[in-house]
């Protein structure tokens, strides 16, 4: 019985760096490259995918986004290239290649939440330079006052720093919002479990469940977003079968309706 | 429950007894004075038969009729034995040696043969002499019943060298033991071993006339420092004795107790020191790519694909295979190329699981190459040290050519050239869909953006505006303080001119009346510096505020008293000081 504690500590202590070991994203990466150089794209795929429920790489991302666009599912290949192109909005092939694969999947890309001088990832620049543009001008004056110079000499300076505030401030609040519209944004897919030959469309229903007849239909890959309550919440609905379905629509608010889960994936995060 | 037990005694008693009989026999004490009793005992192992048969008679020493009977059955570790136990009671008549010599008995219809034994028959007073033999006795017992042996099939060791190596469980088949509590540990920094794993067991072994139960564990032992260094095992066994409480070798005999009655005793197992001399491998003519590799091998390379697109990887593995500190050899380097990006390698071993020892190694890298072209696949540069040749070995592996095909390009449709038709070939902007072989930069979580806390983006606000809110107060009293310098100038000239009047000092009242006057048409008219306005200045000042006449004529007038007292030194004493005084008051008032 003495042993029962050292035999528990020696089991444990020896799964802990195996289990951590087999759970590294870096060897289920090389696997999965591997896999992919003997043209295994499923065993390529299912191992990036468990990498990826680790954490998360633009390469990743993007090898991941190849192989679904070989295996022709172009909604999860657009998905796993916008996370790509979160992560490395500079990269050029991934943009090169997102674009393709959406004019294959037949849809219009737009990445413009993510990347341009207004997009989510400019928000944390605007947001420092719109203040200290503010502050700086405002403690100029200040100072000006305080060295009892004469405003009136200087018009086209305040002009010019109401006008650098104005456009700051707006920079912010765009970006800002971009951001808050890409926390919402989801990608559409189609159910991996159904026949491939069945049409690649989604459906919009009416109502949150299987049975309801769809508003419209969307394409594979193809952008939409969440709606919320008006306490932020998203505006969802969990079946008696356990299955989250969510109500959403496109950004011209054309097309509306509900969506199960498995028939959505999320760009930056999903909520719990 | 019941039905259980006796099917399991059944078990045990019919299995045990298909097994080869032994028969021991011996005096329990061997050593007695005249006045004591003494035992003899046979031990009759592999059968509970009742044997047949007579003792030899022996002068002098009388053997009781009844003798007492035991039959009992264990396991010991997982094999069962059964055994037959008779004990004589013994009286000696005088003092001596008394040996019963062989004798004969015979079970289920055979023959057996009972050793001889020996009774010594002491006199009363050497009673102390007795107690140190018998302690003697259980030491030796003790040494001998259960031991470990190391066995190294080197004379010395090189420094990293992995040979296969043995340890060894003695246990003597007459001590009761009911398992072994924990395989042999390592006492000696300077070696590492390899997991243990299940020994094997060899029953029966013969050593120094006594039997044996051996335990065998293999083991991977590699050197890991310099120097003549010592290497010990230890372990636990568990002991079945007496209940009674004391040393577990009261008797070196080990009454075994009816079937489980008495208690486990654990008892240490340690084997002697041995001493390994752990040499250096020789420093000259050490080859450069040298990473620590002892044994002797043999290796092999081989790739998957001899033609590529460019981007597609390859895989290259290296295989060593013989014998060698396999778990201690890192991954060879490969030549550095221009031509390829590597990845680093997986690792895969084939063979003797237990000590890693002898079998097959393989490395498998991922190659990717970085442009198109008939390419060399850069050399797996491996050296290693054989132990037994006591020398150094380098090899290489053969060359690979591969062909790489230039990738898939992709042209931009909207860049596309409107002209078709023409038959410039069309400039590839991007390679498409390039499989990157290394993952890059990880993040947890993906995050719409570094958002800034609220607290402290608005705390940080606080900063710039208290240092704003600062600067306006002091501005503020700044110039809260020229003004009042002013005002207080003013009252000081008021003041001055007042008292001017009751000395009569006229030089005093018109440059007091001069300074008031200044001070006012400053402030009027926001002069940065009024003290050093003139007389006419000042009424050119004056007279932009479109003042009447009369008062400008009269303001004139005193100003042009002030000059000529100042400068051309008019006689003050004409001056109505007490007239002037009461027009320079009402001037006064009239600048605002």
């Amino acid at each position: 019985m003495n042993f029962l504690p050292k035999i528990i500590l020696t089991t444990v202590s020896l799964t802990i760096p195996l289990s951590s070991f087999a759970k590294n994203p870096d060897r289920l990466f090389y696997d999965a490259v591997r896999s992919e150089a003997s043209g295994d794209f499923v065993s390529a795929i299912r191992s990036y995918e468990k990498a990826a429920q680790i954490s998360h790489s633009a390469n990743l991302h993007g090898n991941l986004a190849n192989l679904y666009f070989k295996m022709e599912d172009y909604g999860r290949s657009i998905l796993n290239y916008r996370k790509a192109l979160f992560l490395d909005p500079s990269n050029r092939d991934f943009s090169a290649n997102l674009a393709f694969a959406s004019e294959i999947a037949g849809i219009e890309t737009n990445n413009q939440l993510t990347n341009g001088y207004f997009g989510s990832g400019s928000h944390f620049f605007w947001a420092i330079f719109a203040p200290t543009i503010f502050w700086c001008g405002l403690l100029v004056f200040a100072f000006l006052f305080f060295r009892r110079w004469v405003f009136v000499r200087f018009p086209w300076l305040a002009i010019l720093w109401i006008a650098t505030c104005v456009f700051s401030i707006w920079a912010m609040k765009t970006s800002r919002a971009n951001q808050f519209l890409l926390s919402r944004e989801i990608i559409a897919l189609a159910d991996m479990t159904k026949d491939q030959n069945q049409s690649g469309e989604i459906a919009l229903r009416r109502f949150a469940g299987a049975n309801s007849s769809s508003n419209t239909t969307v394409k594979a890959g193809e952008s939409l977003f969440l709606d919320e309550n008006q306490d932020g919440t998203l505006k969802s609905h969990e079946s008696q079968s356990g299955e989250h379905w969510y109500l959403l629509r496109t950004r011209d608010s054309r097309k509306k309706g509900w969506v199960v889960e498995n028939e959505i994936g999320w760009i930056v995060r999903q909520p719990n | 429950m019941l039905l259980t037990l006796f099917i399991q005694w059944n078990s045990i008693t019919c299995h045990g007894q298909n097994r080869e009989i032994r028969i021991d026999s011996s005096f329990q004490p061997a050593s007695i004075t005249l006045s004591n009793l003494s035992v003899y005992k046979i031990v009759i192992h592999g059968t509970q038969e009742n044997p047949q048969g007579s003792i030899p008679s022996v002068p002098g020493l009388n053997l009781s009729g009844n003798p007492q009977t035991f039959r009992s059955a264990s396991f010991i570790n997982g094999v069962p034995s059964v055994r037959l136990e008779l004990s004589f009671q013994a009286k000696p008549d005088r003092q001596g040696n008394f040996r019963i010599p062989n004798w004969n008995l015979s079970i289920g219809g055979k023959s057996h043969q009972v050793p001889a034994a020996t009774l010594q028959v002491l006199a009363p007073n050497q009673q102390d002499l007795l107690k140190q033999q018998e302690q003697k006795q259980q030491e030796a017992d003790l040494r001998q019943a259960a031991f470990i042996e190391f066995v190294n099939p080197r004379e010395f060791l090189f420094l990293g060298e992995t040979v296969a190596a043995e340890i060894r469980l003695f246990l003597w088949d007459r001590l009761p033991v009911t398992r072994v509590e924990r395989p042999p540990l390592k006492t000696g920094d300077a070696f590492s071993i390899t997991e243990l794993d299940q020994p094997t067991e060899q029953r029966n072994v013969i050593r120094s006339n006594k039997t044996y139960s051996v335990f065998t564990w293999t083991v991977g032992l590699t050197a890991a420092m310099t120097g003549n260094q010592s290497l010990s095992f230890d372990t636990n066994i568990r002991v079945r004795t007496k209940n009674q409480r004391g040393s577990p070798f009261n008797n070196p005999f080990f009454n075994d107790p009816f079937f489980g009655f008495g208690r486990d005793e654990s008892i240490k197992v340690t084997s002697e020191k041995n001493w390994i001399e752990v040499r250096s491998p020789p420093k000259d003519q050490r080859p450069p790519h040298f990473q620590g590799a002892i044994g002797s091998f043999l290796t092999e390379s081989s790739i998957d694909k001899e033609r590529v697109s460019l981007g597609d990887p390859i895989r290259l593995t290296f295989t060593l295979r013989g014998n060698g500190n396999f778990a201690a050899i890192p991954a060879p380097a490969i030549a550095p190329s221009t031509d390829f990006k590597v990845g680093p390698p997986s690792f895969s071993f084939s063979g003797s699981e237990r000590t890693k020892h002898q079998g097959e190694q393989s490395f498998e890298y991922v190659i990717t190459p970085l442009k198109a072209g008939i390419l060399e696949i850069p050399e797996v540069l491996f050296s290693y040290f054989d132990p037994s040749k006591e020398q150094y070995f380098s090899t290489s592996t053969q060359s690979h050519t591969v062909r790489v095909d230039p990738g898939e390009k992709w042209i931009d449709p909207s860049n596309a050239p409107q002209e078709e038709a023409s038959e410039e070939p069309l400039i590839p902007v991007t390679d498409l869909f390039q499989t990157e072989s290394e993952p890059g930069e990880w993040v947890l979580h993906l995050h719409p953006s570094t958002s800034l806390s609220p607290w402290f983006y608005w705390g940080a606000q606080t900063i710039p505006l208290s240092a704003f809110v600062t600067l306006l107060i002091l501005g503020s009293k700044r110039r809260n303080q020229k003004r009042d310098n002013l005002r207080q100038k003013e009252n000081q000239f008021a003041r001055k001119m007042k008292e001017s009047l009751s000395h009569k000092d006229t030089e005093l009242f018109f440059r007091s009346f001069k300074g008031l006057v200044r001070m006012k048409v400053g402030k009027m008219s926001k002069h940065r510096n009024p003290s050093s306005l003139s007389s006419r200045e000042l009424l050119s000042l004056i007279k932009k505020e479109s003042n009447s006449s009369s008062f400008i004529e009269n303001l004139e007038d005193l100003l042009q008293k002030c000059d000529d007292l100042e400068f051309a030194k008019g006689d003050s004493t004409q001056v109505s000081l007490q007239e002037n005084y009461q027009e320079a008051i009402r001037i006064l008032k009239k600048i605002k």
